[in-house]
Formats: C-alpha cells, structure tokens, sequence
C-alpha cells in the first residue's frame, strides 16, 4: 500500500470534518465514514494497488469538500439557511462592538458590566461558529470579560464606600414619585 | 450580460431546485431496491441532479436521521463490504406524499413557463 494514498484521503476528510463543525456529531460521523467507504471500496474495484493518481481521481469524482459540504444544510432545511449565514456573521462583530463600548462606559460600572456580559457571551457563541470572525469574537471575549471584573470590582468599591448614603437615594426617589402622580 | 455570469446564475438556481427536491429522487431510487452508495450515484448522476458523486452523503446522513432510510452492510465481490440504504416505512410515505406534491406543481410551474398560470 502507498502511504500518499491515505494522506490525500486524510486530508479530503479533515478538511470535510471542518467544514461540517456545525453539523450534528452523529451526522457528520456519518457522512465522514459514507465517504471513507466510498473512496475505498472504489479503490477495490481497481483490483491492483491503488496510486494517489487513483485517489486524486476518485476525490475528484466525488467533488471538492466544499461542495460536498455545502450539500449539508441545518436541520430545518435551506430555507432557514441564507438568513442563518447572514445573522452569525454580525455576532462576532456585535461583541466587539459591545466590548468597546463597555471600556467607554467603564465609569459607569452597571452598564459597562451588563454590556461586557453580554460582549462576553455573543464573543463566545461567534467562537464556536467557524464563519465568524475571530479577532472580533476574541475582542468580544477578552474586552467583555475584562470589563465585567472591573465593573464588579468598582461596583463592589461603590457598595462599601457609599452604603451609609443609599438610605438617603431611596427617600429622594420616594419623594419624587407622589409628586409626579398626583391626578385629577 | 457575460457568459460566465449566467453559469453561474444557472448553478445557483440548479442548487435551489435541487434544494427540497433532489433527497425525494433519492428515496424514489431507492423504492424499487436496496442499493450502495455508487449505485445511488451512478442512477442519479449526469450533472443535472447532483454535480458530484460526495454530495450524496450528506443527504443521505439525513434521510437516514430522520428515519426515512436505515442502512445495512453487504458482501461486495470487490474489496471491503459495502454500506446498503433502504427504504423504511416513513421513507415510502415520505415518497408517496411528495409524489402526490410534486406532480400538480410541477404541471402548475410548465403552465406558468408556457404562459398560461391557472
């Protein structure tokens, strides 16, 4: 046997399995070892060694990965498939987005922090999707998580510091919802 | 408009046809008889239905999840054994359903193309 026989067909199906990270894992098992068997049960039909001219050729006939793999679609059928390519592609850039605007935020820990959570898991969704772009979703993850430990930790630092005065916010906000409700 | 444009064009609209429609031509193929997966390729091959022999595995990934084919091994008189599909019951239900679909649609969509919709 030719080793390059196996490595190009390794590769074939290394490739595919990439491209298939969004299929189901039983699924994609399944359409790897479908196609495994198809390369090599048309290798057998040669009834001599098989070349790696053998194997480019019955690569060929199969068609590239990317259009066996674009023969896969989500569960839920193609129609589904179009806005689901478009939407993923702005998670990435909605964390980075978000980060950002957290670190601009930052003197105001609540909101910074509330959008670094959010920066953080939209950055962790578009990760795990492979048609995102990365550096956003890592900017998402590592901006998102910097600032909800510093809008914790200001938090935190607020809370001990003005405890004593917060009894004083609540009776203003007291005050000030008679005076607005007064009605005929 | 360029030639090449137009190509294009044409394997975008052959990807939406075959898009709902190409995995009942696969079930269909199989009505009469188990088969592997180059037989399957072979009957259904010729460009117009499916451009490459691998783009058969998905499709058949997915029949076989949804239960509309199972699969089993036979001896093959050349090299390893080979992986069968065959049709379960839902998978002929399946074909039936589509075929009573598809043949008044099919009758509607010539009609409109020959200029006469009703």
């Amino acid at each position: 046997m030719i080793t390059g026989r196996h490595e190009l067909l390794e590769r074939y199906l290394a490739d595919l399995e990439r491209r298939l990270a969004a299929a189901d894992p039983g699924e994609r098992a399944d359409i790897l070892a479908s196609v495994r068997e198809h390369v090599e049960s048309e290798l057998a039909m040669l009834d001599r060694p098989a070349t790696s001219a053998d194997v480019a050729a019955a690569l060929e006939s199969l068609g590239s990965v990317d259009t066996v793999a674009a023969a896969w679609t989500p569960e839920d059928g193609g129609a589904t498939a179009a806005p689901g390519r478009a939407h993923p592609a702005g998670l990435a850039v909605a964390a980075g987005v978000l980060a950002a605007l957290s670190v601009l935020l930052i003197w105001l820990p609540p909101v910074a922090g509330s959008l670094g959570v959010v920066a953080l898991v939209l950055g962790i969704v578009a990760l795990r999707r492979r048609d995102e772009p990365r550096w956003a979703a890592l900017t998402g993850v590592v901006v998102g998580a910097t600032t909800v430990v510093l809008g914790l930790v200001v938090l935190l630092g607020a809370l001990v510091v003005f405890a004593p005065h917060s009894e004083t916010g609540r009776t203003t906000d007291g005050v000030s919802v008679p005076a607005v409700s007064p009605a005929p | 408009m360029a030639p090449e444009v137009a190509a294009v064009e044409r394997t975008e609209l052959l990807t939406h046809l075959r898009r709902g429609t190409l995995e009942y031509c696969l079930l269909a193929t199989l009505r009469g008889a188990p088969a592997y997966g180059q037989e399957l390729a072979r009957s259904l091959g010729g460009g117009t239905l499916i451009d490459s022999e691998g783009t058969l595995y998905p499709l058949l990934a997915r029949l076989r999840r949804r239960g509309w084919v199972e699969t089993f091994w036979r001896d093959s008189p050349h090299g390893p054994p080979r992986r069968y599909y065959s049709l379960t019951l839902d998978g002929h239900r399946a074909v039936e359903t589509f075929t009573e679909v598809w043949g008044p649609f099919a009758a509607a969509v010539t009609r409109c193309l020959e200029g006469d919709p009703r």
